[in-house]
């Protein structure tokens, strides 16, 4: 069964396409979601609201765009707005977040950590905006659309956010390790 | 050279090109250059980091709400699935059985296995579904541990039986048996929830549990002329 088929039949309401879908796309979804949380706890949330506003919005899904980049595009928007309503956010303390990587992890493991890390810590608007740039990929003008903001806000924040998360790394990297990472990229 | 371009021109510099000045600057400080292709790297790891996997019971709690909110039609044998999944979630079934059992006062008496519930008779019986105060004074972790394991059996056991109520044409062969089975499930997991409120694992458990109440309630009386 193909995608289009399958994305048909979840539309209907058949619980093992819609397993199919969520297998496929649930890290991709989950990864995004938690970055944009911040904290594993209120990823899980984010990420199951995602999935409920993704499925209710099947039927108007027309196959324009592919199905992962409108999927993403929901779990973006659910995450960022579950993030805007929730009315007290945690300290950042920050520990390495719990959530494991897909993949065989590989010598880059202390460096992923560490950029999760400093993610998490950085203030809620230029997190956002770093990972959907340099994270996601999306430009600033879709940055601006997602966001509401101008693309010259997106580009200020995104300056900002790299600038500050560099200085914090530098702060983590008491040691020659996240040299020696940037040294395998 | 004593001035250095500022941290969020460097930044900018990441993915746009530099004037003739930041160039020219670029060029003769090494220090500025460095910092650049930090945050240049900083960047492509960014890019490369990679998906995450959602958390243990992610998808049952997922199932049950969507299924609560009728966005989906349930699975057919909902519980034999169970039956089938992994062992850390029998494991955490099991958990909430054995905290049930001790927190709800939950008695099971084999071999009949009348339920009762906080000194109330249920309404049915529940082979297989045993509770009792042993796992209370495990004064080692492998004791505990054993103790798990032998809850996680009969768990599955009750799992299995109770899937074995209904047959693959959907009638259910005894539906008080099988409403005993999950309403006793039911209470066991609640139980467990008193003590981690919110743990995914047991509220997905619950949610599944529910459903597959409901639906069972309805195929009772969906099928209730032919008892």
């Amino acid at each position: 069964m193909n995608e289009a088929q399958i994305i048909r039949r979840a539309s209907a309401g058949d619980a093992g396409a819609v397993r199919q879908l969520y297998e496929r796309y649930a890290p991709r979804v989950y990864a995004v979601v938690r970055r944009i949380a911040g904290c594993d706890d209120l990823a899980q949330d984010y990420a199951q609201e995602a999935w409920i506003r993704a499925i209710r919005a099947l039927p108007t899904f027309r196959g324009d765009a592919r199905f992962s980049t409108w999927l993403h595009r929901i779990a973006v928007n659910a995450a960022l707005q579950a993030l805007r309503r929730s009315q007290s956010r945690r300290e950042r303390e920050a520990p390495l977040p719990d959530t494991l990587p897909v993949g065989p992890r590989v010598g880059d493991a202390l460096l992923e950590s560490r950029l999760e890390s400093a993610l998490d810590r950085l203030p809620e608007g230029m997190r956002e905006v770093i990972i959907l740039h340099d994270v996601e990929g999306y430009t600033h003008e879709e940055i601006g659309e997602v966001l509401g903001v101008t693309s010259g806000t997106s580009k200020s924040q995104l300056f900002k956010a790299r600038a500050k998360m560099r200085d914090m790394l530098e702060g983590l990297n008491d040691s020659t390790e996240v040299r020696e990472a940037w040294n395998d990229i | 050279m004593e001035r250095h371009l500022r941290d969020d021109v460097l930044a900018r510099l990441v993915d746009e090109s530099p004037t003739h000045n930041e160039e020219a600057h670029l060029k003769l400080c090494s220090e500025c250059s460095a910092r650049l292709a930090e945050l240049r790297e900083q960047s492509v790891a960014l890019g490369r980091l990679p998906d995450l996997r959602p958390p243990r019971g992610d998808w049952a709690a997922l199932e049950a709400r969507m299924a609560s909110e009728g966005l989906v039609r349930p699975e057919p044998n909902l519980l034999s699935r169970l039956v089938s999944t992994p062992t850390w979630m029998r494991t955490a079934a099991a958990i909430a059985l054995f905290v049930g059992g001790m927190g709800a006062g939950l008695v099971v008496d084999p071999p009949t296995a009348t339920i009762t519930v906080n000194g109330v008779p249920g309404s049915g019986t529940a082979p297989m579904l045993v509770a009792d105060a042993r796992g209370a004074h495990a004064t080692t972790l492998d004791e505990a541990a054993a103790w798990v394991r032998l809850k996680e059996r009969e768990f599955r056991d009750a799992l299995v039986q109770y899937a074995q109520l209904s047959d693959e044409s959907g009638v259910i062969s005894n539906p008080e048996a099988r409403m005993a089975s999950l309403d006793y499930a039911i209470v066991a997991v609640q139980a467990g929830l008193e003590e981690a409120p919110a743990d995914p694992v047991l509220n997905g458990f619950l949610a599944s549990m529910m459903a597959e109440r409901d639906h069972t309630l309805r195929q009772i009386s969906n099928s209730v002329e032919y008892y």
